[in-house]
């Protein structure tokens, strides 16, 4: 254990009557760190979240939290933890001063620095105009908003965030993104998402969990470079001009791409006639041969619409992960 | 990273420690919830016997007095025996009719007793009656052979085949030294206090006074036993088995089988026996030389016990065939046998009553009433209305004059036995030791205090004087003025027989009292004018007969009543007044101090009862029925308050110092045929009393007769003369019918105040406690069940204050949330950070 | 304790946020005072009795306090379970007692403004007549105290569900067993029920209270009640860590 362990939890089994929702998840995060909890619905992302706040007990395992066991003092772990639950529930009839007056009172803050630090995190999260509404009439993202800053108040060593963009439009997913990234500067945060994109972007680590097992743990790289033995393309080409672009030609285009070197499957995905008429291919190769499929439609004179390199999709990760698992 | 975390220094986190053996585990959380739960039961359980209560009533009253602390503390080694019943009823009847709930009197019972016990420190001991101990048989039967007063329930159970009301007791008995009393039904919670602590100071009274008579009462005793044991001899040897003995004993002609013959064999066979128990009572009689003349009971029991002696005497005659008529004449022999021990019996009850009282008189105070000027004067007369050879004599005459005797006779009889009844009642059977006074007689000796009730008569110079004498002395003079008749929708004597009653007479006239004359030397003022109010009132009941399709109804209405004005101020350091709430008084005057005495120092003046500010005082005429007099009133200036009851308490002067004192008059003898009374003058006792021109004395007088009305021959056959009666005229039909009307007067009268009687029979009996020095008592009857009234409200008033309260609540609820909703928003729009 | 404070502050709030408070503070107020002045058939009243006294409030008080107490408490609990703001408030630095406190101390700010809302009858009856005050302070805090021990049943059927109406109905079914089907029960159940459960009766222990009396016992009693409903409430609340 490094000495940076700033949350350590080792063994986690949660049983709920028949159903095992976790079954052995064990990771440690550092300091300052910002992990990403990943996993499909019901993979036991939120349960892990649960027993780390403390909200529910494991099974068995423990949680520890800067070397406090969670199991035997819950209300000194509580107090180092910030934390914002899946959907954002608030008390929808408070306004939002009130609110964070509320929870700040709650959580001992003496009453004169608890004015000065809700100014300080309403404007951290950009709740500035906000905060004599009431909590009900504010947007998705506002609330959003709120339920960080109720999180943040105590300025906590650890905040732990269940889903924090789910839900919102994608203009407010960036900015509570690009609020997540600011705040990973000086706190550890666990964040729960299923969307690969968002933790590539925000997280430094990623912890992936299937079906209540931690199926993967480390830096997004490292992982796709686990993942990544194969490159998946997608190509995009007009019909060359004058040609029938009746499925025998793109049937033509196909067997020729098949017999490109290195190109280890091929598939057509995609044809349609508007705007243009076009086909789109997705390929598996060995390697990434972007260069040799440019230089060949060049060479065999189609114009190419599109060409690039597919991302891994969550999908795909899990696939080649478990099967990496079974294999 | 700044480790800035409030929430996190332990010391603010004091369940933090326990959290982690309650958390997460089901078996520690099981734990807690079941040790919560059974702490919870044990607690219940151990303090089920604890008394720790706090009597927030601002008279305590739940607490026991200091003066039943006192009480209890006073006696040393009393033993309190309860009986109660294991299995209590639901509800009781109770007098004229409706039931009342038993719920939680037991407890509360059980509980007051041991609040005694508790704080008597040891002197007080309880014990309760155990239910079937062998050879004592069930509560019931212990209660009632301990003189406890047995209840039934409301409901009648179903034992076996027929319907049976089962019998209850609850109650106790005292015993202290060689005295003992009784609480035979505790069912009035309000008083129980009151009962226990008067029966722990009789006790103490009781016992001292009882060392000083020991004799007497021992003389008494033996002449009860030695009746006894001839009676219960008689008895048992007279005791015919045959049960077909019923009803028609000695018509019987069946010779040998007739239940009087067997009667009389059994009784013979024992003669001899019978013969010596029972002269035991002439012994015994012979022997009681110390109890003779000394007490009313002692007396009373010697008399009755003569008359039994006489009665065994003349059975033990027949028994021994020693009686003339009877000789050879067994079947007349037999049924007068069968009479005299029948008659037997029932002198043994006389004097088995007699010796009860005597035994219960030691230490206790006697209370005159004053009788002879239609006063409330709870005693039969003394003599009969005719004299039984002046009645026949009328009857000869005329028929229709026979009738009239007769009729004027049971008035007078119905007279006679509401007046015992309401003694009874009202006072000997609460304790209470009650003497008449006659007019025109002196006071005896064993009175301790004087309540002259409402004389509507004035009192003679000679009674004046022995009131006046016995007030000098020192005694209590309690005097209760009624200074008007009042008759509101009375009976008027209707001009023929054949006339419909109708209830529409009424009237006001003074009543004929010199009390003010009487009361004018001590300083007392008490005024003419009667005392109404036009807010602090009582209601009156007025009947209204009805005619509906040829039959007469009675209807009954309650009004608010100008003339029943409900004291509302009461001086706080007077026990009579100490914890009064209310006090309705109908048609009052009032009474002051003079200016000179109110001046006088060395007096102390209370007022006791005041009327409210809204009274006033007129003379009438006025009008009488309640809508108009309440119209009256409110055009009427209030005067008040008016004085309704005063205190004097000081060294009084009498009012025939330098005066001829007064000669007793004449007593005319109505009946020749009865004996000449004792001149009680003569007796040395009297003789050695001599004119007393000062003395310190104490003087109550309230100017109201609390509704309680007296009933007397000379209110009610108003205008009898017998020498009137000789001679039939239809003058004296229509005085018959007057008498009539006046008889039914009083009822109606006593109707339409009957529901303030209750709180004014509970002053009256305060005022008895008082003036025989129980103030303790007066005291811990007074906080015991007093109602608390509300004033009198026009009709509009009781609405407008319904609504008022109805809506206040609510309309001040809505309207704090309205404003709470106002100054959030503001508050919530003016937000900054 | 402050944050048991900080959170009997927020409930009592949110109770006069919301309007429920004001109907059934208002429904209480009308409800009583109508069987105060008319009895519970309507034909008692209570001026032609004309005595200063606060007892039928007292004896009718707790009927109308059992429907409507599980009304104010009924949303609790069963709301933030419903919301998810329960997973917050657990997850705060505090202890599930505190929280359970805190929710009744809040609740209880609710029954003694509507108490102190029923003062106008005792000023009514003071206006026109002496009612015994001891007495009278006896009664309210007989009432207090029965207040409390229905709120913390309402506060305990709240933590079984999240559904608002089931709350309120079991709540109320439990307030009005305690408060007298015992009696009718044991009725039925025995002949001469045995003590212990004639004690168990709320009515049975309210007695000495409208009496103007304050017996340790009837306190005790309701205090217990009160206890083992909180205890109750923390067990339901931590029951999410075993289910």
């Amino acid at each position: 254990m490094s000495a940076n362990t700033v949350i350590r939890v080792s063994n986690l089994v949660k049983q709920y009557d028949t159903k095992t929702a976790l079954d052995g998840v064990s990771f440690d995060v550092h300091g300052g760190e910002i992990l990403g909890l990943l996993g499909p619905n019901g993979a036991g992302k939120s349960t892990t979240m649960k027993i780390l706040t403390t909200y529910l007990t494991a099974t068995s395992g423990e949680v520890s939290v800067d070397g406090i066991d969670a199991n035997s003092d819950p209300v000194k772990v509580r107090a180092m933890l910030g934390y914002l639950p899946e959907s954002t529930p608030l008390y929808a009839d408070m306004v939002v001063y009130d609110y964070l007056h509320y929870v700040g009172s709650m959580r001992n803050f003496a009453k004169a620095d608890l004015h000065k630090r809700i100014a300080e995190v309403v404007r951290m999260v950009g709740l500035q105009e906000y905060v004599g509404f009431q909590i009900a009439n504010l947007s998705k993202g506002y609330k959003q908003r709120v339920g960080l800053a109720q999180a943040l108040l105590h300025n906590p060593k650890v905040l732990i965030l269940d889903e924090p963009t789910s839900g919102l439009d994608p203009n407010q997913i960036v900015e509570i993104r690009n609020l997540i990234r600011e705040l990973g500067s000086n706190h550890t945060i666990i964040l729960s998402s299923h969307n690969l994109a968002e933790v590539r972007q925000i997280c430094d680590r990623v912890v992936i969990i299937h079906r209540g097992k931690v199926v993967a743990d480390g830096t997004l790289d490292e992982l796709e470079g686990r993942v990544a033995a194969t490159h998946r393309i997608l190509l995009g080409v007009q019909a060359p001009a004058g040609k029938e672009t009746g499925g025998q030609a793109a049937a033509d285009l196909l067997s020729s791409l098949k017999a490109l070197p290195s190109v280890l499957s091929a598939q057509l995905s995609h044809q349609s006639q508007a705007p243009v008429p076009h086909a789109t291919y997705e390929l598996e190769a060995s390697s990434d041969i972007r260069g040799e499929l440019f230089r060949w439609a060049e060479a065999k004179g189609h114009t190419l619409l599109e060409l690039r390199r597919k991302d891994l999709d969550l999908e795909g990760i899990f696939q080649s992960l478990t099967q990496d698992a079974q294999a | 990273m700044a480790p800035n975390i409030p929430g996190s220094s332990p010391s603010n986190l004091p369940a933090a420690g326990k959290a982690k053996s309650s958390r997460g585990n089901r078996a520690d959380a099981l734990v807690t919830l079941l040790a919560t739960i059974g702490i919870a039961v044990v607690l219940n359980a151990l303090l089920t016997q604890s008394n720790v209560r706090a009597d927030l009533t601002e008279q305590g009253i739940h607490t026991l007095s200091p003066a039943s602390v006192k009480a209890a503390t006073d006696l040393e080694g009393v033993t309190i025996t309860a009986y109660i019943s294991k299995k209590l009823p639901e509800t009781v009847p109770v007098p004229g009719g409706g039931k009342m709930a038993l719920k939680g009197i037991e407890r509360a019972f059980r509980d007051k007793l041991e609040e005694y016990a508790a704080a008597s420190g040891g002197k007080v001991k309880l014990i309760y009656a155990e239910d079937n101990n062998p050879g004592i048989g069930t509560i019931e039967e212990q209660a009632e052979a301990a003189k406890l007063e047995p209840f039934s329930s409301s409901e009648a159970q179903l034992a076996g085949s027929e319907l049976k009301f089962a019998r209850y007791a609850m109650g106790a008995t005292f015993h202290y030294q060689t005295v003992h009393e009784v609480l035979p039904k505790a069912l009035q919670l309000g008083f129980l206090e009151f009962e226990i602590t008067k029966i722990l100071l009789r006790l103490k009274e009781k016992h001292e006074a009882a060392q000083v008579q020991k004799e007497p009462l021992a003389q008494g005793k033996a002449v009860f036993e030695a009746v006894k044991a001839c009676t219960e001899l008689v008895q048992k040897k007279g005791k015919v088995e045959d049960a077909k003995d019923e009803g028609a004993a000695g018509l019987s002609l069946k010779g040998s089988t007739d239940p009087t013959q067997k009667r009389l064999e059994g009784l013979q066979a024992a003669k001899e026996d019978i013969a010596k128990t029972c002269g035991q009572v002439a012994t015994a009689l012979s022997a009681a030389t110390k109890l003779r003349g000394k007490s009313q009971f002692g007396d009373q029991l010697l008399t009755n016990a003569e008359q039994f002696k006489s009665i065994s005497d003349e059975l033990l005659q027949y028994i021994s065939g020693k009686a003339e008529e009877a000789k050879d004449k067994p079947k007349q022999a037999a049924m007068a046998v069968t009479q005299l021990s029948s008659m037997l019996e029932e002198f043994f009850r006389e004097v088995d009553r007699a010796h009860t009282n005597l035994a219960d008189s030691p230490g206790r105070k006697v209370v005159g009433f004053l009788c002879g000027h239609d006063e409330f004067c709870p005693f039969a007369e003394q003599e009969p209305l005719f004299p039984e050879q002046a009645a026949m004599m009328m009857g000869q005459n005329n028929p229709m004059m026979k009738q009239i005797v007769q009729a004027a006779t049971q008035i007078a009889q119905g007279i006679d036995d509401t007046n015992s009844r309401i003694g009874d009642n009202l006072f000997t059977r609460r304790g209470y030791s009650i003497r008449r006074v006659a007019a025109d007689e002196p006071i005896p000796a064993e009175i301790s205090a004087l309540i002259v009730y409402a004389p509507r008569r004035a009192l003679s110079e000679y009674t004046s004087y022995q009131l006046d004498q016995f007030l000098v002395a020192g005694k209590p003079v309690v005097l209760f003025a009624q200074e008007w008749d009042a008759a509101v929708m009375n009976m008027a004597p209707a001009e023929d027989l054949a006339q419909e009653m109708r209830l529409d007479y009424t009237n006001i006239a003074p009543s004929g009292s010199n009390l003010q004359d009487w009361l004018r030397p001590y300083g007392v003022d008490l005024k003419r004018e009667l005392t109404m109010d036009s807010k602090h009132v009582e209601n009156i009941k007025l009947m209204k007969l009805v005619n509906r399709g040829g039959l007469q109804f009675q209807t009954q209405q309650d009004f608010p009543y100008a003339l029943i004005p409900v004291a509302t101020k009461f001086d706080r350091s007077h026990p009579l007044s100490k914890s009064l709430e209310s006090l309705p008084l109908p048609y009052p005057t009032s009474v002051e101090p003079s200016a000179e005495l109110a001046k006088d120092s060395r007096f102390e003046v209370v007022k006791i009862l005041q009327s409210s500010e809204s009274s006033l005082k007129k003379t009438p005429p006025l009008p009488l029925l309640p809508p108009a007099l309440k119209e009256w009133v409110l055009k009427e200036q209030p005067t008040g308050p008016h004085t309704l009851a005063l205190y004097v308490r000081g060294p009084f002067k009498s009012a025939f110092s330098g005066k001829e004192l007064p000669k007793r008059p004449e007593k005319q003898q109505t009946d020749p045929s009865r004996p000449p009374e004792k001149v009680s003058a003569n007796d040395p006792e009297m003789q050695k009393r001599t004119f007393k021109s000062e003395g310190a004395g104490k003087l109550l007088v309230v100017a109201s007769n609390l509704g309680i009305e007296g009933l007397s021959r000379g209110a009610v056959l108003k205008g009898f003369d017998m020498s009137k009666m000789a001679q039939f005229s239809a003058e004296i039909i229509k005085e018959y019918q007057g008498w009539n009307a006046n008889f039914q007067n009083w009822q109606i009268r006593i109707g339409q105040v009957s529901h303030l009687l209750g709180d004014n029979l509970q002053f009256l009996t305060n005022v008895i406690d008082w003036s025989t020095s129980h103030e303790a008592l007066v005291e811990i009857r007074s906080k015991g069940d007093s109602r608390r009234p509300l004033q009198q409200l026009q009709d509009g008033e009781a609405k407008n204050l319904r609504i008022g309260a109805l809506l206040a609540g609510p309309l001040l609820l809505i309207a704090a949330g309205l404003l709470r909703w106002r100054l959030r928003k503001s508050r919530h729009a003016a937000l900054r950070v | 304790m402050n944050a048991v404070l900080t959170l009997a502050r927020r409930e009592l709030a949110a109770t006069f946020d919301s309007p429920i408070a004001y109907i059934a503070g208002a429904v209480f107020l009308v409800v009583t005072g109508l069987l105060f002045f008319f009895g519970h058939d309507g034909t008692a009243d209570f001026f032609a009795a004309r005595e200063a006294t606060l007892r039928p409030l007292f004896e009718y008080a707790p009927w109308v306090m059992a429907v409507i107490l599980p009304a104010v408490t009924m949303r609790l609990v069963a709301e933030e379970k419903k919301s998810g703001t329960l997973e917050l408030l657990v997850t705060l630095p505090i202890t599930d007692l505190q929280i359970v406190m805190g929710k009744l101390l809040g609740a209880i700010g609710f029954l003694a403004v509507t108490l102190a809302a029923t003062l106008v009858f005792p000023i009514a009856v003071a206006t026109i007549g002496h009612p015994d005050l001891g007495a009278v302070a006896g009664g309210y805090v007989g009432l207090l105290l029965i207040g409390v021990a229905f709120l913390s049943l309402g506060l305990l059927t709240s933590t079984w569900t999240h559904n608002q109406i089931i709350a309120f109905i079991v709540g109320l079914l439990l307030c009005v067993f305690f408060w007298t089907a015992t009696d009718a029960l044991l009725k039925v159940a025995f002949d001469r029920p045995p003590l212990a459960l004639q004690l168990l009766s709320f009515k049975t222990q309210f007695d000495d209270f409208t009496k103007g009396v304050v017996d340790l016992r009837n306190v005790v009693y309701f205090l217990s009640v009160s206890a083992v409903a909180v205890i109750g409430s923390v067990y339901s609340l931590q029951s999410r860590h075993w289910k």
